[in-house]
């Protein structure tokens, strides 16, 4: 089956985002497919590629980028969300003229039509959220 | 793949959090990709609704013109619950859509018809 | 597994029973043929004496299930409520694919 994901977390530190790790890497493991991960509302801060992570705790973004690598997901952040927390790319960053570009390589901003576009193309979407 | 529909349901009153900006945003993109959308407000969610509100006294954005605004993208089904306006003194003329009010057992009823449901 | 009938929706729940407004939300919109899936501080609903009845508004052929790895990671492995079947991650992926859809609530 097509799956997608859709992560809309308001506590970024909350178990939900490791139980969507957990449940992705699951379905992959059974064959399944992951059409698309999204990115919304605080979920978005977990795309940042300025986090530093204690040594002692596991980095959910590395952690993303692996999965996405190894089994070639899409993954995506939801453009208007991140922007307002200060969640850009270099292309917004100038467009704003801001100092640094902060979302970490690999994962792509766009838009809600991304949302959209996996609902009509996956069997499932499943929510993780808190 | 079959069609689908959609149904987001909203739970939070207003200013609380941005849930309801969310659900709405996400409302507009399915619909501009063709997705009947559906909306269904528990709980303090239909205060969202109540008119007279003046969110510029706390420098926030009013959603209700947009929520007005949903008929012009072809998004027209509203639902909220009789027990949730009883308990918050509403009528539902005092709401700036027209919804339509539903028992708690029609709730159930209501989100079998949708292949996909967003609860933010 | 499951007994063969129609699969609908598989609810996701995942707070702690002290959420009794989502859990009302949640138990209220189950119709025959659903199924609810208690995972991260919501498999405390499975020991949790006082909750039988809000459990009670889920009509009981409403299967339940909790998440094994979830219950373990919090030292839970006796005295569970007889109604919750704990599972493994690989079965949640299956009841995503078995139930027609699914509805978190958080």
């Amino acid at each position: 089956m097509i799956f997608s994901i859709l992560l809309y977390a308001s506590n970024s530190s909350q178990q939900s985002e490791q139980t969507a790790l957990r449940f992705s890497r699951s379905l992959l493991q059974q064959g399944h497919s992951i059409y698309r991960v999204f990115f919304y509302g605080d979920s978005v801060i977990n795309a940042s590629g300025l986090k530093v992570t204690p040594r002692d705790e596991i980095n959910i973004t590395e952690q993303w980028l692996e999965l996405a690598t190894e089994h070639e997901v899409d993954i995506v952040v939801c453009i208007a969300a991140a922007v307002r927390r200060g969640i850009i790319d270099q292309k917004e960053a100038k467009r704003h003229s801001k100092a640094a570009a902060s979302l970490a390589p690999g994962f792509t901003l766009s838009g809600l039509g991304q949302l959209a576009d996996a609902v009509l193309q996956s069997d499932r979407l499943i929510t993780f959220g808190n | 793949m079959a069609d689908k529909n959609i149904l987001l349901i909203f739970r939070n009153p207003p200013f609380a959090d941005s849930s309801n900006r969310d659900s709405l945003d996400i409302a507009l993109a399915c619909s501009a990709f063709d997705i009947p959308v559906s909306l269904l407000f528990l709980n303090d969610a239909v205060l969202q609704l109540k008119s007279n509100q003046q969110s510029e006294l706390l420098e926030q954005k009013n959603l209700l013109k947009t929520f007005k605004a949903l008929a012009m993208y072809e998004i027209k089904n509203f639902y909220v619950l009789g027990s949730d306006l009883q308990r918050y003194q509403l009528d539902p003329k005092q709401l700036v859509i027209s919804c339509e009010t539903l028992k708690q057992t029609e709730v159930a009823i209501l989100i079998r018809k949708f292949t996909t449901v967003i609860n933010l | 597994m499951i007994k063969a009938a129609s699969h609908e929706t598989l609810h996701i729940i995942n707070k702690s029973p002290g959420d009794i407004l989502l859990y009302q939300n949640c138990f209220s919109s189950l119709l025959a043929g659903d199924a609810v899936l208690f995972i991260e501080s919501a498999v405390y609903a499975a020991i949790d004496d006082n909750f039988q009845s809000v459990l009670d508004l889920a009509a009981n052929d409403i299967p339940f299930f909790t998440l094994q790895d979830d219950l373990i990671a919090r030292g839970l492995n006796n005295n569970l409520n007889l109604r919750f079947k704990a599972i493994e991650d690989n079965y949640f992926v299956e009841l995503c694919c078995l139930y027609k859809k699914s509805i978190s609530w958080f």
